[in-house]
Order: C-alpha cells, then structure tokens, then sequence
C-alpha cells in the first residue's frame, strides 16, 4: 500500500493540470451528449446502429455501463501516467531534486571513489543515493582514519578499502628537483609554495592490490576521482599498475572532480587542462569528464586562499581544445572538450565557515571561511552525467 | 590498547535456521555461555559483532558498522559459530596478519573455513563489505593472498543439534573461563545452610553467594559440575551435573538432568535432560523437555512433553533449511523451539521437532514436526498476524519488567516479512473455522486461552 501511494504521490506536480484537464473532458462530454441526445430525437437511426450504441439496454443501464468503464479506463490512465517521470520545461536540467528524483526511480548506480582527505567523506554522502559506493583510499593513508570520521557522519553503504595491504610511502620530486615523502606537508611550506609537482612514485617493491579495489573499479556505473588533492590523494592509488589496468578496462564513467583551488609546492600555476595532463602522464589515461567549478568566488574568500599562494582552478577560455557535440533521444548538448575529457563546469562549491587551531596553540581557535565542493551539488552533477550516459 | 573484537556470520547460519532467524549465531546458548558471552569471559572485553543487516541494530554495530574499524590497534575477527576458544589466546598474541582456518568436515559451506582472524585495519578493510555480506569464503580467498594462515582442529556449531550434543562438555569447559573471572565457592567449602540438602561431589558444585537453596533437594556432580547462579531452586528439586543455571532463574522442584544449560530468568519444572534455555522462557510445569533447545520468550503449557528417542532406536532426521531433511546421526533428540514460541498445554512433539520463531501452537495432540515461523493454531494453522504477535509479545516482557524496543519490534517484523513464503498456502485474517460443530468449540476454546499465552497450562 505504502508503495502505491509513493507512486500516486509522484502525480503531486500534475494534479492542477490533470483537473484542469477532466474538467475540459467532462464539458466535452456533455456537449457530445446533448448533441447526441438531440440527434436521437430528431433523426431517425438504422436499427444496426442502435445495437452498436447499445440501446438495447435501458437508459440508466447504458449511463452506468459508460461511467464504470469511464472510471476504469480513468483509473488506468492515472496509475500509468504516474509510472511517468515528468520534468517541468522551464526546469533546469542541473537542478538537482527533479533530476535526482528520477535518478532515484532507476537502479542506484554502483561508484568507485578514488580519493582521500575530506574531499572523500564529502563524496561518501553519496552512498545513500548509490547501490553501493567503495571508497578507494590512497596508498599512503590509514584506512582507520577515514572510519573514524565517517562513524560519525552515519553513512550509508560506504565502505572504504585500502588498495593495498600496507601503507606505501610516495614520493614526489618537485619542478626544482627536490625530492620530499607525500607526506612532508608540503603545501604547507611557504619556501615551497611557487613549486609543482614534476614527478611521483611509489617508494618500495611491488604489492599485491586488493581484490575489493579491483572488483569495485570493474562493477562500477562511475569512478569518480576526488574531490581531493590530485597528488596526495588521487594519483597515488593510480600509481599501482593493477589499478590503472583496471580502470582502463572498466566499462564504467570515468569523473574527475577539480580542485577549487590550486595547492602550493604541488600544484601551483596549474589550470584545468594541467590537472588532466597528470592523469595522461601517470595514469595513462584520461577521465571521460571533469567537473569544474564555475561558480564564482567572492573577493573575500579570494583573498584569504591568495594569502596562503592558492588560486582558483577555472576553466580558462585559452584551454578550450574543441567543442563536442553530443546528443540524446530528447536534447543535444555541446560540450568543451580538454586534453580528451567532457569538461562539465557548473557550481559546485560553496563557501563555509570553519574552526581552526593549530597543535602549537590548541586553545587558541579562530573561524574562517573556506570553499568546499558542495556534497549535494557533487552529487547533482554526478548523478547528471550518469543520466545523460 | 587493546584488539579490537568483532564477532562475525560466515554462510553457515543458514544451517542454523530457523533459530537463528532472530538471532545471530553468536547469541546461541551451548554450555554456559553465548559465544559473546565466552569471549568477555576469556578475554576481559565486550567484543562488537558484524551480522545479518537487519539484526545488526539489535545485536551488531549498526546496519553499516563503519565504527569497527576506527581504531588502529589490530582487529580480531572471530566466528560467530565457533564453540570452545582454546585457539584464542594463541591468535590473540600471534602477529598482525594471521588468520585461522578449520575444517569441521561436515555442512555445506566453505571447507575450511575461517575461524578467526587478527588483522590490520589495512587488511580488514579489504574484507569488511564481505563481512557485511556473510561472504566469508570470498574474505577468506581473499586473507590466503596477505596474511600468514594457520590450521587447526576447531569445534563449531553447524547444525541445530550440534548445540544440545556439545553442551554437556561446553558446560565443564566454559567452567575453566568462568573461574578465570568469578571466584564462587564450592558446596565443599560453603555448603548451603538450608535443611535437607543432600550433595554429591560437593567439589564439583558452585553456587553464587545471592542463591537461594531450599531444602529439601538433591544436587549430584558426581558426572559433571554444577553451577548455579544467583537463581532460586525450590524443594523437592534434583539437579545433576554438568548443569548450568543462569541468574535470576527458577527451578521449580524440576528434575534437572545432566548436560543442561538454563539461561538467566527461566522458569523450569517438571523434568528437563540434556537441554538448553536460552533465557527468559518458561517451563514451568510438569511434562518432559529432553536433548532439546529452547529459544528466548519461550512458553511451554503443562503437560507438553517431546519425545527424544525413537522406539526403533534409530537416528533422527531433522529438517534443515535448504536442505531438507538430514539425518543427525544422534540417537536421542528433542525438540527446536525458536524465540518467542508458545506451546499450549498436553502438546506432544516428535523427536527433530523443529518450530520457527513466533509460532503459537496449541489445540492439537500431536504438533507437525516442523513449523514455519510466524504459525498460529493448531488442527488448521494460519498465519499470526504480526500485530497481535507484537502485542503478546510487549505483555510477555513486561512481565519480566522488560521492554520491547524500537529495534526489536522492527527486527521480528523484518523476520515475519522475510518468513512469508514459508507460509504460503496457510489461511490469513480471520481463524477458519472447522465445518464440524465439536471441533469449532474445541478450538475457540484452545483460541480464547492461548491468545494469552501467559494463562497458558497455568
């Protein structure tokens, strides 16, 4: 019963027009009827036709016949019409809830999440709209910390994996030829802050990839990278030739989501194209979409990220590589196409207040406003491109 | 710090049904202990638990237990059906990345399988969603690549009967694990005060100091010891070894046979063999309950007796699920009671009876042997409405100044929608009433005393 009426109670957005409608077709009806009633009276009819028109049986049996076939007929034309997904034309397509809510009538997509750092529990909030969402973690990272923080935000259906058995530690080499362990903390050394990552590998033997990592990338509907430092938490994972392999045969979508902001000693001058470029150079491949951040970001926010040597990612008109076109049963879209990716820019981030301290003076705690990659957005967007597929 | 303990559900509950419907493996009675219950008693520490989903808010770490893994010292991982945990210790101190394998060569999961684990958070997490998903031959395949493995021989529960034919030499090693933790003195050294109490091997027998003993009775550990809880037993009550009586349990003048395990706050009488309680279920009158199980909330009317030994003297055959009937290769078998049972009074019920969680049977001499969950009646059996189930069910625990909680409700509804099938073909609303006038009376009158199952025999 409850499913029934979760299904009738789609209908809410038509039952304006559905009255409208009934009303129209009652009116009608009743012209019909009068101008049937007085062709009756007035004409004379052959007697097959009568049979056809059932005049056989008396008047208030006809009347009743007509109203329960009516009311059936009626019925039917409701049940089935609420089977429908209906989308107002002046909707925007990205707008989320619409979109979503027919997403959520089909199968819930199985995703990979190859991510780490908060941009991986800011996906994880996806798990509730997916079948299943495995979280890829990187190499380097304890796998407990991630279940520490997500015990506390109850996610649903998430499960996060390490790719391998063992910590592995990375090391990058920087544009100046400095070598540092991912882990130096390097965006948070001012000396470094005007350098980018040239080169990244994997400290240490071969090592085995966990069979969960593997089979999550192969039955996945989408495998999303980030949001989320491209080379502390991203890239890492990618450095294991399983996983690239897999990733390369996987059937599914391949989404990368941009970094808002670029991050010193890693990613410094980098634009959008140069994020994609890394996938080609370490991954050896490129994702079918990214997602770009076009929402625009107040002077305020802006300052406070250029005190710390970070700017915007956008998406800059001199990157544009072609247009593509593609299209569906019912639209055709054009899209920018960079380094072989669909770039997908739309607003994703939003801006939050958040509570700082440091471990040096831990009683000493001061807000400030950060941008984030938007959880419902993310998901909007994702969700999209999977319908769109 | 120390490990993190997380007891699991590998394939093999399925063996286990239909006790296990509403409950997990690891919530099973066989000695003195539940499995969770033998790991605090071992190990000094509550341990978690990962099972069926829509038991886990009752007896799990939530449907996603994302929380077992937020620590980083070592997680242990033990079977929910493993029985004895001499092999713990060694686990316990063996290094991060080794697991455990057995093969008990009986059932129809994976051989060997796992038996228990000490892993890295690392390696865990390669295996959880299996957990999640009882898909322990998956995990295991899984463990072989990464970890070091080690096999040993192993008791583990794999069918029904495997808990009545262990309990007896559970009871004796469980009391080793007990004394590790609670020192009771013996008969021998404290006897009881009241008159008339005649004790056989008073060395073997150990009373919690807040029991009450009422003379005259007889307590003989002379083939196994006896524990007794802070319980009360009655006059006129004999009790022999290896016996345990749970906290807050009743024996009322019973005959209490050896190789028996009565949970906390039972009420027993008449004449109980080779059996376990699980908890909170009543055998308060005279009749036989013999190398049987009883579920939680269990009710059993006077007179109700089972049989457990053929007169052909032959194994007997109990139906398993997905299986069909096997044989136990065990001669003397009662009875399967799941949780929440009601038995009316003078029931006789055959030997391999098995009877799934929620049933009300009563009205009828002979029950069938195998009654699906969720089974009203007796002459013509119906489906119980899950309503009026719950509604007995919340009167029950109130009695023992219990409350049904939220999960609970949701649990056994989740069970009665699962159980549906099995059903199939039962009436539904309204009782059908019989053509024949005798019958009609006989069972409204059966139906009248039975809805209240606490009136029942008494």
């Amino acid at each position: 019963m409850q499913s029934i009426l979760k299904r009738l109670a789609s209908l809410s957005q038509l039952i304006r027009p559905l009255a409208l409608t009934f009303v129209g077709v009652v009116l009608l009806s009743l012209g019909v009827a009068y101008l049937t009633l007085h062709l009756y009276r007035n004409g004379a009819f052959p007697e097959a036709l009568g049979v056809v028109l059932l005049q056989f049986i008396p008047v208030w049996g006809r009347g009743l016949l007509f109203a329960l076939v009516g009311f059936g007929i009626l019925g039917l034309g409701i049940w089935q019409l609420s089977g429908v997904a209906v989308i107002p034309l002046d909707a925007k397509p990205a707008s989320g809830d619409i979109v979503l809510g027919y997403e959520q009538a089909l199968k819930p997509p199985k995703i990979a999440v190859v991510s780490g750092g908060a941009g991986m529990l800011i996906l994880a909030s996806l798990g509730r709209r997916a079948s299943s969402l495995i979280c890829i973690t990187p190499v380097q990272d304890p796998v407990e910390y991630y279940y520490r923080a997500s015990s506390l935000l109850n996610f649903e259906q998430v499960v996060f994996v390490t790719p391998t058995s063992h910590p592995i530690p990375i090391e990058v080499e920087l544009d100046d030829g400095q070598r540092f362990d991912i882990k130096h903390n390097i965006s948070h050394d001012d000396l470094l802050a005007a350098r980018h990552v040239a080169q990244i590998q994997l400290v240490g033997a071969d090592t085995l990839v966990t069979r969960l990592t593997l089979d999550s990338i192969a039955k996945a509907d989408a495998i999303v990278f980030g949001p989320g430092s491209l080379f502390e938490s991203i890239l890492p994972s990618l450095l294991l030739p399983e996983v690239r392999d897999a990733i390369r045969t996987s059937n599914a979508v391949k989404i990368y989501i941009c970094s808002l902001m670029t991050e010193p000693g890693l990613t410094t001058g980098f634009g959008v194209a140069d994020h994609i470029r890394q996938f080609a150079t370490f991954a050896g491949f490129v994702p079918d979409y990214v997602l770009v951040n076009a929402q625009r970001i107040d002077s305020e926010v802006r300052q406070i990220y250029a005190a710390a040597n970070q700017v915007p990612v956008f998406l800059s008109p001199e990157e544009y590589e072609e247009t593509a076109v593609s299209s569906t049963e019912h639209e055709t879209t054009r899209h920018v196409v960079l380094e072989g990716a669909v770039v997908y820019e739309a607003d994703l981030a939003s801006s939050v207040v958040q509570l700082t301290a440091s471990l040096d003076h831990p009683g000493e705690s001061r807000t400030v406003r950060v941008l984030r990659h938007d959880p419902e957005k993310l998901a909007a967007a994702i969700t999209e491109i999977l319908r769109r597929r | 710090m120390n490990d993190t303990l997380i007891l699991f559900e590998d394939e093999g509950y399925r063996t286990l049904l239909p006790l296990v419907y509403s409950r997990p493996t690891f919530e099973l009675r066989c000695g003195m202990f539940t499995l969770r219950e033998r790991v605090a008693a071992l190990t000094g520490e509550e341990a978690r638990a990962i099972c069926r989903p829509y038991l886990a808010n009752v007896y799990g770490a939530g449907r996603w237990p994302l929380s077992l893994l937020s620590r980083s010292e070592p997680i242990m991982l033990i079977n929910g059906r493993a029985l004895d945990l001499d092999w713990l210790p060694d686990l316990l101190a063996s290094p991060v990345d080794t697991i455990i394998i057995t093969d008990v060569g009986r059932g129809p999961g994976p051989r060997p399988t796992l038996l228990g684990a000490r892993l890295s958070p690392a390696l865990a997490s390669a295996v959880l969603l299996y957990l999640i998903n009882q898909e322990i031959g998956l995990a295991l395949t899984e463990l072989r690549r990464f970890a070091k493995i080690r096999e040993r021989s192993a008791s583990m529960v794999v069918f029904p009967w495997d808990l009545v034919t262990e309990n007896g030499g559970q009871v004796i090693r469980d009391l080793v694990l007990h004394k590790l933790r609670v020192s009771w003195p013996t008969a021998a050294e404290h006897p009881p005060q009241s008159a008339g109490i005649v004790l056989s091997n008073p060395e073997q027998i150990y009373i919690h100091p807040g029991a009450k003993i009422e003379g005259p009775l007889a307590i003989d550990a002379r083939d196994g010891p006896v524990i007794i809880d802070a319980a009360r037993i009655e006059p006129f009550s004999l009790i022999q070894g290896p016996t345990y009586i749970g906290p807050g349990a009743l024996i009322s003048s019973a005959r209490v046979r050896g190789e028996t395990s009565i949970g906390p706050v039972c009420r027993v009488g008449g004449e109980i063999e080779a059996s376990i309680i699980q908890g909170y279920s009543n055998k308060h009158h005279d009749g036989f309950l013999g190398h049987s199980y009883l579920g939680e909330w269990v009710n059993i009317g006077a007179m109700t007796t089972n049989s457990d030994l053929k007169n052909t003297y032959g194994t007997i055959k109990v139906s398993v699920e997905g299986l069909g009937q096997i044989d136990s290769q065990v001669l003397k078998l009662g009875c399967f009671l799941s949780d929440h049972v009601k038995l009316g009074i003078g029931l006789h019920l055959n030997g391999g009876a098995m009877i799934g969680p929620g049933s009300n049977i009563f009205g009828v001499h002979f029950a069938p042997k195998n009654i699906p969950p969720f089974t009203w009646g007796g002459e013509i059996f119906r489906e119980y409405r899950i309503d009026a189930m719950i509604d007995v069910t919340r009167k029950v625990m109130g009695r023992r100044k219990l409350a049904l909680t939220s999960s609970q409700e949701l649990m056994l509804r989740e069970v009665f929608a699962m159980t549906r099938g099995d059903r199939a073909g039962m009436g539904e609303g309204q009782y059908q009433i019989p053509a024949d006038d005798s019958a009609l009376l006989h069972a409204e009158n059966y139906a009248i005393r039975a809805f209240d199952p606490l009136e029942m025999g008494g």
